[in-house]
């Protein structure tokens, strides 16, 4: 049987690129798309349904729903992609350095990634809010805290193991540098790994973000954020099921976007014979 | 003032009568359900009330005034001695007698057992002085007796069935007054009631009720929606419209005596403007009632333009205080106050923006974000977080916090509740705030002889709360009640504890 690029994983990682850079893309031309303030009160009629005014209605404060699903992207989007950024850099190089370093630095790290990967994400974020008050820098503190530990569970793994192949070993025989081992043996086997791991993190962390704000501990008022706005429509779901459909909606495409992405990449590398996370 | 002063006379059986009693199960759904069913435990004696279970010497009407209720009249014999008679043949659920003994044993055990009776009851010797006449004695002249025996923790109790160590939760220990006696129990979840057959009012309407707890909002909604109860209370008021089309039901909203107010901490070092009374009357001019009335309570509730607006039995409180929305004295007020406004669109002084944090509890999460839009519209950043009450609390005690919602009930020994507010160390003066005139006033709305002269008091002192504005009241809570077509006599009372299961009920 013949094997189609579709078949591969391409199919699915673009399928998911695209959802992604979709949400993407309106979320950074918001402002140039909307055409009301999306903390405004009283720009509408409460609980509107969809119209030409306003594309997606309003709530029940009036304020415009599209405006607020757009900004609320941005929030999302943002504090999500700020928070990975985090926890890939800061998770990838110490795992790395451990593996490199090894002996009981190695071990004792090892016992720690273990530990905090244990650690459920929501749980350390709810600790925090509740120590220091609901937000969304807090409740992220909370995410960085412990998300950081399966990147370098993860690269501290495939470190040892780049540096283990024959290839490693025999560049090091022939005076290769820790630069060049680094650039030409551990970083190839390194990337797409991490990438999956990030992907898969990245639709957990949007379920988190939101979980917390749907809660009311992530964002506040009058920020837009999209489980906040799932919360704030979830009272009114039968009368006006535009203020759950949307927001929801938003999530939805997001989390599918990242998720196809992420098992893309996984068929994509599986293919390529790299080893990469389950 | 030798001449006894007739206070209060119930009609035979007065407003609480109930008719003939019919048959069925009313079923009831709501927020909190009693922890005890001795009603000087905990959290219990409000919500035994609320179900039909207990009873009182008096009862606030719906309108506001008290009347008697095992009493058959109150009446003030000489200026420190109140009189209170009772009905003949009242008899608790088991039978015994409710007789001047019994009823001072009630009150000496409250008095003992429970914190709040102690405050009500504190300076007042009780004593029985017939079959059916007790006495209750004050050190100083007082009018707000009659008032304090309708408080919800004087419920008269039959002191011998709750011995020390009687189990709270055990139905069979409970012995009241009440028109429906509790046959089933377990504990803040659900209660079994059924008609109390030697009730002094007649029959009850209903023979059973049964009254569960249903902690979330919307759930509570779904159920009046589908009718599995026939009294759903304390509905959501963001489900309004939903509510008042369902078909079968009625949305009954009444504003509860108690007032939504914003209270400003004028020694805040994260808002120091608070400190400037200018600076808090232009945040009370700058609040659009209505606006808020209609966005945060779906226009179930009425603006309140003075903290005593919610309490019925003063209605010219109503017109007193912020009667209007009046941005441009709040502009100019602001301004007066060195607080001017930039090309930001946001107000400074000396290079500090004007800026505060409101914190909100429950349902005053959608008013905080109300008035968040409407102050930011005045120039003011202001910070919102819906928190749990305990942490108000705590910010207050802490002295760490600029602005917090709550809504104290403005219903009750009026000149009392207004010293909570704004007395020395009153219990929601959180600012402190002081003023020579506080004192006097506070004295002639106890004290003074004549009604007119309390009264006038009372009003002087909502006013003097306008002006120096150590809070800024909003609204009244909404007291939202889903009844099914199939319930009649069911009147909205805007006290929570008076306003769930009443004997007048019948189901259709």
């Amino acid at each position: 049987m013949r094997v189609t690029r579709w078949g591969t994983g391409y199919g699915l990682f673009a399928v998911g690129a695209a959802l992604v850079g979709l949400m993407v893309a309106l979320a950074v031309a918001a402002p140039l798309i909307d055409r009301y303030d999306p903390a405004a009160q009283g720009v509408g009629p409460a609980l509107a349904g969809p119209s030409v005014e306003h594309w997606l209605g309003t709530d029940r404060f009036g304020r415009d729903l599209a405006a607020r699903v757009l900004h609320g992207g941005r929030t999302t989007l943002l504090a999500t992609a700020a928070a990975l950024a985090l926890v890939v850099s800061v998770g990838t190089l110490v795992g790395a350095a451990v593996a490199a370093v090894g002996s009981i630095v190695d071990r004792l790290a090892r016992r720690l990634f273990d530990l905090l990967v244990a650690f459920p994400v929501m749980v350390v974020a709810l600790a925090l809010v509740g120590l220091w008050g609901p937000s969304l820098a807090t409740a992220l503190a909370g995410v960085l805290i412990v998300l950081w530990a399966p990147f370098a569970r993860l690269s501290r793994s495939l470190v040892r193991t780049a540096l283990a192949e024959p290839s490693a070993v025999a560049a090091r025989a022939l005076g290769a540098g820790r630069w060049r081992l680094l650039r030409y043996e551990v970083w190839p086997r390194l990337r797409g790994p991490v990438l999956v791991l990030a992907a898969v993190e990245a639709a957990q962390l949007i379920g988190v973000v939101a979980g917390l704000s749907f809660l009311g501990l992530g964002a506040q008022p009058p920020s837009a954020e999209w489980g906040a706005m799932l919360q704030e429509g979830r009272a009114a779901l039968w009368s006006a099921p535009h203020l759950v459909l949307a927001p929801g909606i938003a999530v939805l495409v997001t989390v599918l976007g990242l998720t196809c992405m992420a098992e893309g990449l996984r068929d994509m590398l599986d293919r390529a014979g790299q080893a990469v996370p389950e | 003032m030798a001449a006894a002063t007739v206070l209060l006379l119930a009609g035979c059986g007065g407003e609480a009568t109930a008719g003939q009693g019919g048959s069925g199960t009313l079923r009831v759904a709501t927020s909190a359900l009693a922890a005890s069913v001795d009603p000087m435990a905990e959290l219990s004696a409000s919500y035994l009330r609320s179900v039909g279970a207990a009873e009182g010497l008096m009862r606030t009407r719906a309108d506001g005034t008290v009347a008697p209720e095992l009493a058959e009249k109150v009446e003030a014999t000489s200026p420190t001695v109140w009189t209170a008679t009772l009905r003949p043949g009242l008899t608790f659920w088991k039978g015994g007698t409710v007789d001047a003994a019994a009823v001072v044993a009630s009150m000496e055990r409250a008095r003992t057992e429970n914190t709040l009776a102690a405050g009500l009851l504190k300076d007042v010797t009780v004593a029985a002085t017939g079959d059916r006449t007790v006495t209750f004695t004050t050190k100083q002249p007082s009018h707000s007796l009659p008032s304090a025996l309708s408080h919800y923790q004087m419920v008269v109790h039959n002191v011998a069935s709750y011995p020390d160590g009687a189990s709270g939760t055990d139905a069979a220990v409970a012995d009241l007054t009440g028109p429906y006696r509790i046959t089933g129990f377990e504990s803040d979840r659900r209660m079994v009631l059924e008609r109390n057959e030697r009730w002094w009012g007649g029959t009850p309407g209903v023979a059973r009720v049964e009254v569960q707890k249903v902690g979330d909002p919307q759930a509570r909604a779904q159920i009046a929606l589908s009718g599995q109860a026939e009294i759903v209370q304390d509905l959501p008021t963001d489900r309004a419209k939903e509510l008042a089309a369902a078909p079968g039901m009625s949305l009954v909203a009444k504003p509860a005596a108690n007032t939504v107010t914003v209270y400003l901490n004028p020694a805040s070092t994260a808002a120091p403007a608070l400190a400037d009374p200018r600076v808090r009357q232009a945040l009370a001019w700058g609040v659009d009632r209505q606006e808020v009335v209609d966005l945060a309570t779906n226009g179930l509730s009425v603006p309140a333009p003075s903290w005593l607006a919610s309490n019925p039995a003063f209605p010219d409180a109503t017109a007193q205080g912020y009667v209007r929305f009046d941005k441009a004295t709040a502009e100019r007020l602001l301004d007066e106050a060195g607080w001017t406004l930039g090309a930001d669109g946001k107000r400074a002084k000396a290079g500090q923006k004007l800026a505060l944090r409101l914190l909100t509890f429950g349902v005053e999460a959608a008013t905080g974000e109300v008035l968040q839009a409407q102050w930011a519209r005045l120039g003011i950043d202001v910070q919102v977080r819906n928190v749990e009450s305990s942490l108000i609390n705590q910010s207050i005690e802490k002295g760490d916090w600029d602005a917090v919602t709550q809504a104290w009930t403005t219903l009750g020994d009026t000149a009392k509740l207004i010293a909570a507010q704004i007395g020395p160390s009153g219990a929601a003066n959180h600012g402190g705030y002081t003023d020579p005139r506080i004192d006097g006033l506070l004295a002639q709305a106890a004290g003074a002889p004549r009604e007119d002269q309390r009264t006038a008091a009372v009003y002087d002192l909502n006013r003097l709360m306008v002006e120096l504005a150590p809070s800024i009241p909003v609204h009244p809570r909404v007291l939202a009640t889903g009844v099914s077509d199939k319930v009649t006599g069911f009147v909205a009372h805007p006290l929570q504890y008076e306003n769930i299961v009443q004997p007048t009920m019948t189901l259709g």
